[in-house]
């Protein structure tokens, strides 16, 4: 794997102090807080789809990685390279579901929205591993992973002096499969056991693999900082990270998370020194198969999002409790209340180190930077 | 709550092929279409929607069971209009503009019709004049607006918005949900009910109507 490497110019006292605090997160330091989200830079392409109101189709064509460059240097330059505890990071247009379009399905822009999804890809189920396996041998060729690499090849020369380049939004291969085949059609083959468990297990493996080779590539491309690298939450790490997720986990018992999704999420956390697994609360609690996963994987660490509408947090608390007590955590917040019940009643309950990432929901939800 | 009926158990089973089989086989036998939704049908639904709640069974059992319901039903309806059996109400969804999540909504479609509402589904990414357009043509009781994403959660103050300015916002009751919705969000922008799942959303709808 080539290397860029860069080391960012950072006032000394900054650096010793943030990197050792790092080191603490990782290691789970009992009571370590930390504060991350202040610093907020809306994404350009996001901000686009939302501002022209791009709508219905968006083909790889329409992505037009030099324009969104030059928009990331506008975006980016001058902007304190700290966001409170945790560093600026940068990836490219996470709006786009990567992960999803490699793989053939067709996407949307939803306007308004400010966010695109994925739909069926239109490959008849019978010649979908071959298409997968093609894809996986050839994926250098592939018009939307060329785009991607040209992105952060582009984004490090960019900005890779000032700020850590992190990969991109990448979804799991669950949720990518979903994507691919219809997300009813999905579950549904999946209490069919006896017609379905090889071709799906097969189709998962090569989700997973897409979703290794991708992010690797965006990560070599978006070179190393300081050593080692920085995740989405701006934590910086003495080697390889990942963010992985499982959404499509939140549709499916336990039971059937086990026999289908667990095994990649295990193959797609030990690809990596240090991985973030993201979750929601609307599934934490009761449904998804989490607590296997410290246990049999490499897994460092997980993120929690708290959905406005999931259940309350004094709901929730026992199992952040369970969560943090077992690796370190960053807990997200979207709504300013959540944000206050969380700092001033249980942050200090928490048994490990926790990160809370606080977005603010105002400029979140106008879609709007927070000013320089 | 359990039943010893087949076609109650093939729907809570998600078995479609069974349960047309069994609500053919019920008419051919004379049995009312009234009776059979009402006694054989419907509580394979409040079965399905407790165990759901019980978390004994999950998303993709509840959708089979819904479908089943639905196949089922869609026998009855030529027999249920024959019989003058009563619509509940004109229900008109639909996810607002710039989003196209939609499987909340469709669940929340199949459960109304089957408790008797006749259901008009504007699909995804709808928007506020699509919907004003509807309302002013058709003679809904309920309008019910589906979100999924925070930011589009504005789209449907938006709708409501729109429907007071085209003078349509006293013709329709407004029910909002989706994950990020919240009550206190429904209060906020003067919608009348929220339901915070597909079972609720009957029974809410049911209440505005009074």
């Amino acid at each position: 794997m080539r290397i860029v490497g860069r080391n960012i110019n950072l006032p000394e006292q900054i650096k010793d102090e943030v990197f050792v605090n790092h080191r603490k997160f990782w290691a789970n330091t009992p009571g370590m807080r930390m504060l991350c989200g202040l610093n907020h830079v809306q994404e350009p392409l996001r901000q686009r789809v939302r501002d022209d109101n791009i709508k219905g189709a968006y083909t790889v064509d329409m992505l037009d990685v030099e324009m969104l460059l030059q928009e990331y240097v506008e975006a980016f330059s001058g902007r304190p390279v700290m966001d409170v505890d945790t560093f600026l990071t940068i990836g490219f247009a996470s709006v786009i579901p990567w992960v999803e379009a490699i793989c053939g399905c067709e996407i949307r822009a939803l306007g308004r929205g400010a966010s695109m999804v994925a739909e069926p890809a239109p490959i008849e189920q019978k010649d979908l591993l071959a298409h997968m396996r093609d894809l996986l041998e050839n994926i250098e060729d592939n018009p939307w992973y060329k785009k991607l690499k040209t992105a952060y090849t582009g984004l490090e020369k960019a900005l890779g002096a000032d700020y850590p380049i992190t990969h991109t939004l990448m979804r799991g291969p669950g949720d990518t499969a979903g994507a691919i085949l219809g997300h009813e059609k999905f579950v549904f083959m999946m209490l069919k056991p006896d017609e379905n468990e090889g071709f799906l297990h097969e189709l998962l493996e090569l989700c997973t693999q897409v979703y290794l080779k991708a992010t690797k590539m965006q990560l070599e491309c978006g070179g190393q900082f300081h050593g080692g690298y920085c995740n989405q939450y701006g934590i910086w790490a003495p080697g390889l990270h990942g963010r992985t997720q499982e959404d499509e986990a939140a549709f499916v018992s336990p039971t059937l998370s086990k026999k289908y999704l667990l095994k990649y999420h295990i193959e797609e956390a030990d690809a990596f020194e240090y991985s973030v697994h993201h979750m929601h609360s609307g599934y934490v609690k009761n449904v998804y198969n989490w607590r296997e996963l410290p246990g049999t994987s490499k897994l460092k660490s997980f993120q929690v999002q708290i959905d406005p509408a999931g259940p309350s947090i004094d709901d929730l608390f026992p199992t952040l409790m369970e969560i943090n007590s077992l690796l370190p955590m960053v807990l997200e917040t979207t709504t300013d209340e959540h944000a206050k019940i969380v700092e001033e009643k249980y942050m200090d309950k928490l048994p490990g180190c926790v990160l809370h990432h606080k977005i603010n929901s105002a400029s979140f939800l106008q879609g709007k930077s927070i000013d320089k | 709550m359990s039943s010893t009926d087949e076609l109650t158990i093939a729907v809570i089973e998600g078995n479609n092929e069974t349960a047309v089989e069994l609500t053919k086989k019920a008419l051919a036998d004379g049995e009312a279409a009234k009776q059979i939704l009402s006694e054989r049908l419907l509580p394979a639904m409040e079965i399905t929607g407790e165990r759901f709640e019980k978390e004994e069974i999950w998303f993709p059992e509840l959708l089979m069971a819904a479908n089943a319901m639905k196949t089922a039903v869609d026998i009855l309806r030529p027999e249920l209009a024959k019989s003058g059996s009563a619509v509940i109400g004109k229900y008109l969804i639909g996810t607002v503009d710039g989003d196209a999540h939609d499987i909340g909504k469709n669940l929340v479609s199949m459960f109304l019709e089957q408790n008797g509402w006749e259901v008009t589904d504007l699909g995804v990414d709808v928007s506020k004049e699509r919907f004003c357009e509807e309302i002013n043509t058709g003679d809904y009781d309920i309008v019910g607006l589906s979100a999924m994403l925070t930011v589009t959660l504005p789209e449907m103050e938006n709708v409501i918005e729109g429907l007071k300015e085209a003078g349509l916002r006293n013709k329709v009751k407004i029910m909002i949900g989706g994950a990020p919705v919240t009550q206190a969000y429904a209060d906020q922008i003067g919608a009348d009910a929220y339901a915070p799942d597909a079972a609720s959303a009957t029974a809410r709808a049911k209440k505005l109507l009074g």
